[in-house]
């Protein structure tokens, strides 16, 4: 009776050993790697997925960016996910995520919703992408005045003074690619005066390489500058990167910069890419990017680039073309749908919409690029609207064929529908040219700092004699006009304006 | 001795067991507190524990619809106040068909619908994951500031709206009472399944309630956007997608509109403020792209239906099809300026994309600056392109509007591949008196009325053949040859002598020098 009592015990006891450890064992026995998704395999939970490592388990190894770093090193060799959104923010960030990491995975990291505060530049490595949760997630360069969780005021890690670069010498020398930044917002704070941050910098990413729905806020440099590093094999090491889309940038609201600093940009083009694509760029009144010639939003400094969907305000020029020194060519440029001046905001005019760099500035205010030597060519552009009311601005400003389109001093928008400027014509000091710009404000008021710019007139009657501006500007030299219901007996078919007056060709 | 052993081993088994218990204790998987939704992850030590990296919405304490739910999760006092993700694809129905939701409580961030008041309303933002199959609703979804939706895709999640005697709804789809509309907004109201942000608040003057910040007509909305499903509108004059206030970095992506009897995207611009709805300066300036949507009116389209109004200067519709069963007048009224239209295929509209036909004041002096780009008519299109004006070809009726000054518009790329005729047109522009019936254009640009000249002189090129235009050739043209565009030029770019420069006058090629 005893013994049966004692083995009776001893059942019960091994069996609850046995229950409880089993019940245990496929969670917490099997060997698991940390941040690994807890996932059903059978009717009990749980064993590990690999479909991404959780940042957020590793919070002994410190902060926010060391947490990643951890789970980064949990990845294969073949790249993974690292899903940070678990951690809590703001958080400060004393190192970059991939710091110390000397052949890192490819990876996808998902950031969290909140504030990190970064006290160095982020440098991404090849086939590396960032995922923010849109306005939402806040990249912002650590400032200890006032204190915000840091530790150290932002020191960037080399001499591109960026928050994030996509990719670097180290990582991948002859260029990286598959690199990228979505969803996030980048900070600086109020503090920074002295030290001008750049918001992206892409010296060394290429192919597949691109940055969406950023933004870019109280920045004093560049939110995005791609290119003007040359690999081996002598193209760009960030050529065919991009697209660089749906981007929003606004600078700090320091005053006193002076001109000859001219630093605060939106975007600068170093590199031939496949397009900026949708981007909102807002100055400031008190910025020399405004009120100093030649300082412009967009810079593009290279051939074979598109600049679409665009609205700018508050700088001298809103995209110059060219600001190159001899014996850089730039060419092969479309630029489409840009808004410049007042439209949807207040943050003042813009002098020049378009601006394409060149010897021949007319001296009418409208300024010159900072530099005027390089060689522009084959510019397409289509839709360009400058709203400035009441100042007197250019929607395009060609220096290579020194020609200005101005806006009018009543108000109306200065429009140009379509200007393509070609190639420079072989024994002739002219230029192969098309404008739809009828040298005519549409409310029939002179635009008097206007340049000529011969264009073609249609309709279905003989033009009037005159072919001046009915203000005081100049006329239209050098147009024709095809006149659809003209005979040779009757009213001429082909026009030219020749001082003044429609002259009948034919 | 025996019974020592047995004590002995009753403490020891108790022991083990307090042990195991003491460990479960202060295990953090059965201990911990975690909030509800968090996901399950392994720790550092192999223990499964919990991450806030996203809220499933599927494992908190469910609502009376997938709406409830949401809106508990996003307006719960433990909610981070800077966003989070909620993932609601594990949401199904466990009372009926696994893949019919419905939404009679209200939408993810305003309750209340049984008065259609919506009067309990919160703006947290949010990232919501939305499942696979279809989510009936009975009011509209107003997203606040910084708030995305995002669906499986436009063949997996549908979001469709109530109709009365469908299972699950209580009465016919109706927006809010309190989110009004305004002169120059849609003529059925606003009437949005979807709406990206409001200048409205649940008390008809924003009150506390506003959706995007700075209350009603002062401030915008930002980062607003929609993608990845299917709004059906159950063959109801309602609105697909409305923004009225909404601008940098909204969007709306891959999604589709299917069934839509009034609007199918909706973009505004109203610049002056209305005493009447007390609706100050709004628009969606600077908002989109958008991007990659699908329109398909079914087949009780009406006069009225239409795929895009496009009021506000935005950064472009780009990548759309619009299809209809002919009966209304037009797919895409483009009356803001500033906006790029691109790779746009239309079947079933009398016009594809119509110019102008909008009597608004106050877009009137705005509208200019835009840019069209492969735009293609299938078939059932009289015209791929109409732009109003006082000057309609051939004796065709004028827009309804046509004081708006079409001015500053380049075409690159429009096609008709259905059949052409002297009153079917690639191109019908109302400002110069045109009707091009080619198929295909490569380009139009119409540029601004010709200094002292008539209504009709304006600055203009095109590469269609039949108006004027430029030819070159290393060829010389044979005397009395005919041709088509009258006021065209011929160069000849192969001469060493003879004539090089030709015009094409009354249909026949004449020399010039």
């Amino acid at each position: 009776m005893r013994i049966s009592k004692i083995f009776t015990g001893r059942c019960i006891f091994f069996g609850a050993i046995a229950i409880i450890f089993g019940w245990f064992l496929p969670s917490r026995v099997q060997a698991q790697n940390a941040g690994n998704n807890a996932v059903y395999s059978g009717p009990t939970c749980c064993t590990p997925s690999a479909a991404f490592i959780d940042a957020s388990v590793f919070s002994s190894s410190g902060d926010l960016c060391a947490q990643i770093n951890t789970a980064l090193t949990k990845l294969p060799p073949s790249g993974g996910v690292v899903d940070a959104r678990g951690i809590s923010t703001p958080q400060a960030c004393a190192a970059s995520p991939w710091n110390g990491i000397s052949n890192p995975p490819p990876a996808d990291v998902l950031l969290p919703a909140g504030t990190i505060y970064i006290e160095t530049t982020w440098v991404l490595p090849n086939a590396t992408r960032i995922f923010g949760e849109r306005q939402n997630t806040f990249v912002t360069a650590c400032s200890t005045s006032p204190p915000a969780n840091c530790a150290k005021d932002f020191v960037p890690s080399d001499s591109n003074d960026a928050l994030i670069e996509m990719g670097s010498s180290s990582f991948c020398p002859a260029g990286c690619h598959g690199v990228a930044v979505q969803d996030v917002f980048f900070v600086v704070p109020d503090a920074y005066t002295a030290l001008r941050l750049n918001g992206i910098v892409n010296q060394y990413s290429r192919e597949l390489s691109y940055v969406d729905h950023a933004g870019f806020a109280n920045l004093n440099a560049a939110g995005l500058l791609v290119g003007g590093v040359t690999g081996s094999d002598g193209s760009d090491l960030a050529a065919n990167s991009g697209p660089y889309s749906n981007l929003n940038y606004n600078p700090c609201p320091h005053s006193g910069d002076s001109c000859a600093a001219g630093t605060t940009k939106c975007v600068v083009l170093n590199a031939q890419t496949r397009g900026l694509h949708g981007i909102t760029c807002i100055g400031d009144a008190t910025l020399s990017c405004q009120t100093c010639a030649g300082n412009a939003a967009i810079y593009v400094n290279a051939s074979n680039n598109s600049i679409e969907d665009v609205h700018i305000e508050g700088y001298w020029d809103g995209i110059e073309i060219g600001d190159v020194a001899a014996p850089a060519v730039v060419g092969g440029v479309l630029i489409s749908n840009v808004t410049g001046g007042f439209n949807g905001g207040g943050a003042g005019p813009v002098t020049n919409v378009a601006h394409i760099c060149g010897p021949n500035s007319p001296n009418l205010g409208f300024g010159a690029c900072a530099i005027t030597t390089g060689t522009v060519s084959d510019v397409s552009i289509f839709q360009v609207n400058d709203v400035n009311n009441g100042k007197e601005t250019t929607s395009i400003q060609d220096d290579v064929t020194g020609t200005s389109i101005a806006s009018p001093l009543n108000n109306d928008p200065s429009i140009v529908g379509m200007y393509a400027l070609g190639e420079a014509v072989a024994g002739t000091t002219g230029y192969s040219r098309f404008s739809t710009f009828p040298n005519n404000a549409i409310t029939g008021t002179a635009q008097f700092d206007s340049t000529i710019v011969p264009t073609w007139g249609v309709g279905n009657s003989a033009p009037p004699t005159a072919c001046s501006n009915p203000g005081a500007g100049p006329n239209l030299t050098g147009s024709i006009f095809s006149n659809t219901t003209g005979t040779p007996s009757g009213s001429k078919t082909i026009w030219v304006c020749v001082a003044g007056t429609w002259q009948p060709v034919i | 001795m025996s019974r020592a052993k047995t004590v002995a081993f009753g403490w020891i088994f108790a022991g083990t067991l307090a042990g195991l218990g003491g460990w479960l204790v202060v295990s953090p998987m059965p201990a911990r507190a975690q909030t509800p939704g968090n996901n399950a992850v392994y720790n550092t030590s192999g223990i499964v524990t919990s991450s806030a990296a996203f809220i499933d919405a599927s494992a908190v304490t469910q609502g009376s619809d997938i709406c409830a739910t949401l809106f508990s999760i996003i307006s719960s006092t433990n909610y981070p106040g800077h966003a989070a993700v909620i993932d609601a694809r594990g949401i199904s129905n466990t009372t009926g068909s696994p893949n019919m939701l419905t939404c009679n409580s209200g939408s993810p961030w305003t309750q209340g619908n049984g008065q259609r008041t919506n009067s309990n309303t919160t703006t947290n933002p949010a990232t919501i994951l939305l499942p696979a199959g279809t989510i009936y609703i009975s009011t509209s979804w107003i997203l606040p500031n910084f708030a995305q939706v995002a669906g499986e895709g436009k063949a997996a999640t549908v979001i469709k709206a109530c109709s009365t005697g469908t299972a699950g709804c209580s009465a016919n789809f109706a927006p809010p009472a309190w989110d009004n509309s305004w002169p120059g907004g849609p003529a059925n109201g606003v009437n949005a399944m979807v709406e990206l942000g409001s200048p409205f608040g649940t008390t008809g003057s924003c009150g506390q309630t506003c959706f995007c910040p700075g209350g009603l007509g002062s401030t915008d909305c930002n980062s607003v956007g929609v993608r990845d499903f299917t709004l059906d509108g159950a063959g109801q004059n309602i609105n697909g997608i409305v923004n009225q206030v909404s601008q940098e970095l909204t969007f709306v992506d891959d999604v589709a509109l299917n069934n839509i009897e009034g609007i199918g995207l909706w973009i505004g611009n109203d610049a002056n403020p209305d005493a009447v709805t007390s609706v100050g300066a709004i628009e969606a300036g600077n908002s989109g792209p958008y991007s990659n949507l699908v329109f398909n009116a079914g087949t009780g389209a009406l006069s009225t239906t239409e795929c895009v109004n496009l009021q506000a200067g935005t950064r472009g519709v780009h990548g759309m099809s619009c299809t209809a069963n002919g009966t209304p007048a037009a797919a895409i009224y483009l009356d803001g300026s500033n906006n790029s239209i691109e790779d746009v295929q239309i079947t079933g509209f009398q016009d594809g994309v119509l110019i102008g036909s909008q009597a608004l004041s106050t877009l009137a002096t705005n509208f200019r600056n835009n840019l069209l780009l492969n735009i293609g008519a299938i078939s059932g299109v009289t015209n791929v392109v109409h732009i109003c004006g006082p000057n309609p070809p051939n004796g065709s009726a004028a827009c309804a509007e046509t004081n708006n000054p079409a001015a500053d518009l380049t075409i690159v790329g429009a096609s008709n591949l259905g059949v052409i005729s002297a009153s079917i047109t690639t191109i019908r522009d109302d400002e110069t008196e045109t009707a091009l019936a080619d198929a295909s254009v490569a380009m139009y640009v119409l540029g601004e009325q010709t200094p002292n000249g008539s209504t009709t002189q304006y600055t203009r090129f095109t590469t269609s053949p039949r108006l004027p235009s430029w030819a070159t050739g290393n060829v010389a043209i044979t005397a009395n040859s005919a041709c088509t565009g009258n006021g065209s030029l011929y160069s000849r770019d192969v001469a060493s002598t003879g004539t090089v420069l030709w015009a094409c006058v009354n249909s026949v090629w004449t020399p010039i020098r």
